[in-house]
């Protein structure tokens, strides 16, 4: 058997979770890792009915919450008479906050991924940027439909031109 | 339920016109930006293992069933089963009493679905009480024997390094030596210092 090949990006946290997801030869592993166990979720690929992106406004809150903090931090910069060491000091405080902001933006739009089989639509924490859905689906769109092909299933149609302009 | 994908906000069956791989396009229930992307599986009829017909005179049967047809043997224990009993597990299709049998017995690392990670607890009882010292007297040796204890569990399903043991164990030995240096100092001293007098 085939080592799990990492398919998104390390480390995807949600409140009390990392996530990650891998390709295992004929299915894909969701896992799941709270700092004391590991839980597992199986997907075969001949399964997989579909996946849905739905685009979130996580990047766009991200950046405000930071944007402001850092906003904020930088105040005595416009504030006339501030002394240069506050300055200094709440300026490099407010690296932090404008770091995560450049780092949330360079990253791409954020997203929400479900994963739909014939029993269940299951939410995919490991896949929350579109980037990172973008490499996932090049990577196993090719081996699903080989997968599904060998279990003599017929194509649906489906429509790859961009929608028509409202 | 029909076969069709759904909008995960709203729940609404995505029409065909919908379904784009490369644009998000909005939902016609909620309007949220969706793109869709259907897999072969989708237009696929779901197998129903019930709908065979039973088994004719002089036709194999199944084990458990006696009144269905045999569809193909237990690769573990060579019994004839229906498509109803067969079950597949990685590569091998297995009867339920085998299945239930290497299950218990952790035999199938296809259906775990939860591992404990002793190499983060470890690691984890040998590093946290160094934030409070005094404690490692007790966490050091309990880190020690953990890692022994589960040296040979099976650790992580996709990243199964025992690094962190190693880590573990040796920060716990240091601090061991640590208490054991600062024992023999304080007993040397005292020594010292009742001869003194």
């Amino acid at each position: 058997m085939n080592p799990p090949e990492p398919l998104g990006p390390t480390g995807l946290r949600t409140w009390n979770r990392r996530h990650r997801i891998y390709l295992c030869g004929d299915h894909l592993l969701l896992v799941g890792f709270d700092g004391f166990s590991e839980n597992y979720r199986r997907f075969y690929l001949r399964d997989l009915q579909g996946l849905l992106v739905q685009r979130t406004s996580r990047r766009l809150w991200i950046n405000l919450v930071f944007g402001l903090a850092a906003a904020l931090l930088l105040l005595p910069v416009v504030i006339p008479g501030s002394p240069v060491e506050v300055i200094v000091g709440f300026g490099v405080i407010a690296l932090g906050p404008l770091a995560v902001v450049v780092v949330n933006s360079v990253a791409g739009p954020t997203c929400r991924t479900v994963l739909q089989t014939a029993v269940q639509a299951t939410d995919v924490p490991a896949l929350r940027r579109v980037g990172d859905f973008e490499r996932c689906f090049a990577r196993i769109r090719p081996l699903v439909i080989a997968a599904q092909d060998e279990a003599g299933a017929t194509v649906p149609e489906a429509d790859s031109t961009p929608p028509a302009a409202a | 339920m029909d076969a069709a994908l759904r909008c995960p906000k709203c729940q609404l069956a995505l029409v065909a016109d919908r379904l784009r791989e490369a644009t998000f396009v909005a939902c016609f229930g909620c309007g949220t930006p969706i793109r869709a992307i259907a897999f072969p599986a989708l237009n696929r009829p779901l197998r129903d293992p019930a709908a065979a017909a039973p088994a004719g005179e002089g036709e194999s049967s199944c084990f458990f069933h006696t009144s269905r047809p045999a569809q193909s043997a237990c690769e573990q224990c060579g019994r004839f089963i229906c498509g109803l009993c067969e079950v597949e597990v990685g590569p091998k299709k297995l009867c339920p009493t085998c299945l239930t049998a290497g299950r218990e017995a952790g035999g199938f690392s296809q259906l775990e679905t939860t591992r404990a990670r002793w190499d983060y607890r470890c690691l984890l009882l040998a590093l946290v009480p160094l934030l409070f010292w005094p404690a490692t007297l007790i966490t050091a040796p309990a880190a020690v024997f953990l890692a022994f204890r589960f040296w040979k569990a099976p650790g992580s399903l996709v990243n199964p390094s025992r690094w962190r043991l190693v880590l573990a164990v040796a920060v716990a030995v240091a601090q061991l030596a640590g208490w054991i240096i600062l024992a023999i100092a304080v007993s040397t001293d005292l020594f010292n210092g009742g001869t003194a007098e």
